[in-house]
């Protein structure tokens, strides 16, 4: 609702003056939220994720981290991996404290995920993050499918 | 042998781990359905194996500076309340259905991500 001092003011010369509220306030149109906000509002999901089905925390995270975010691509996905190791070691911890864990069959993954992981941080730099999108795009849909059934 | 095998699939589902890309998927794949280990056993592996895999990719994503800190942090702190509340609530309720929206979930992203404009 414009005022009537403010129209007065406006009438006749319609470029060069400010309407008298800011755009952003105009009805219609979204609050943005602040990025910490969304940050822990994305972390939070991923941790009922990991929390209730023990997996899938990742596979929010870095579609969120990307198109709410506004993270670069490849940037949300090593940020990603920083953020499940955190949330991992708890659920490990967790896991191993009351179930116990088999050392002889879990010790060749182990092993193999060091030496990926590694080869993975070497690699990142020469490879495209537009083909690492449609490479999580399919696995996304591997794990969907594994989800269903 | 078995071994031998297993550290292979490790190595190259630590590679997209390590991208983070989902590579513990394919891993879960291959324990339950190639080696016939139990889904529960599976899951507890594929969390253990997550770490070291972790640990040697991100020193590599840090010196490379791609880690961006403030939603690193941010994350891990919502991450880390709702995580705990949900592992004992997991305990008493049946996460079936929602096993279920996050597989419908998954499918959609996972069409967007994979024909995703190349600029967007």
């Amino acid at each position: 609702m414009a005022s009537p001092v403010a129209s007065k003011t406006l009438r006749g010369r319609p470029t060069n003056i400010k309407p008298p509220f800011p755009e952003k306030l105009s009805p219609g149109r979204v609050v943005f939220l602040r990025r910490e906000t969304k940050f822990l509002i994305t972390g939070g999901l991923a941790g009922v994720l990991n929390g209730l089905l023990g997996t899938g925390g990742g596979l929010a995270l870095v579609p969120l981290l990307i198109r709410w975010g506004k993270l670069d691509d490849k940037t949300a996905m090593s940020t990603s991996v920083l953020v499940i190791a955190v949330l991992s070691l708890l659920s490990a911890g967790v896991y191993v404290w009351k179930g116990g864990m088999n050392w002889t069959l879990a010790w060749p993954f182990l092993v193999g995920g060091l030496i990926g992981g590694v080869a993975a941080g070497l690699l990142f730099k020469k490879i495209r993050g537009d083909f690492l999108r449609r490479l999580f795009g399919a696995l996304l849909l591997a794990g969907g499918v594994r989800m269903l059934f | 042998m078995n071994a031998l095998w297993d550290a292979l699939a490790g190595t190259l589902t630590g590679v997209l781990s390590g991208w983070g890309v989902g590579g513990g998927t394919l891993l879960t794949v291959y324990m339950v359905m190639l080696r016939g280990i139990a889904q529960q056993t599976a899951q507890g592996i594929n969390l253990l194996y997550f770490l070291p895999c972790a640990g040697g990719a991100l020193t590599g994503h840090i010196k490379n500076k791609r880690i961006d800190w403030k939603a690193a942090k941010f994350c891990i702190l919502g991450g880390l309340l709702t995580g705990v509340i949900c592992a004992f609530l997991a305990q008493k309720t049946d996460a079936a259905w929602l096993r279920r929206l996050f597989g419908v979930l998954l499918l959609y992203v996972g069409f967007t991500e994979l024909f995703h404009k190349r600029d967007s």
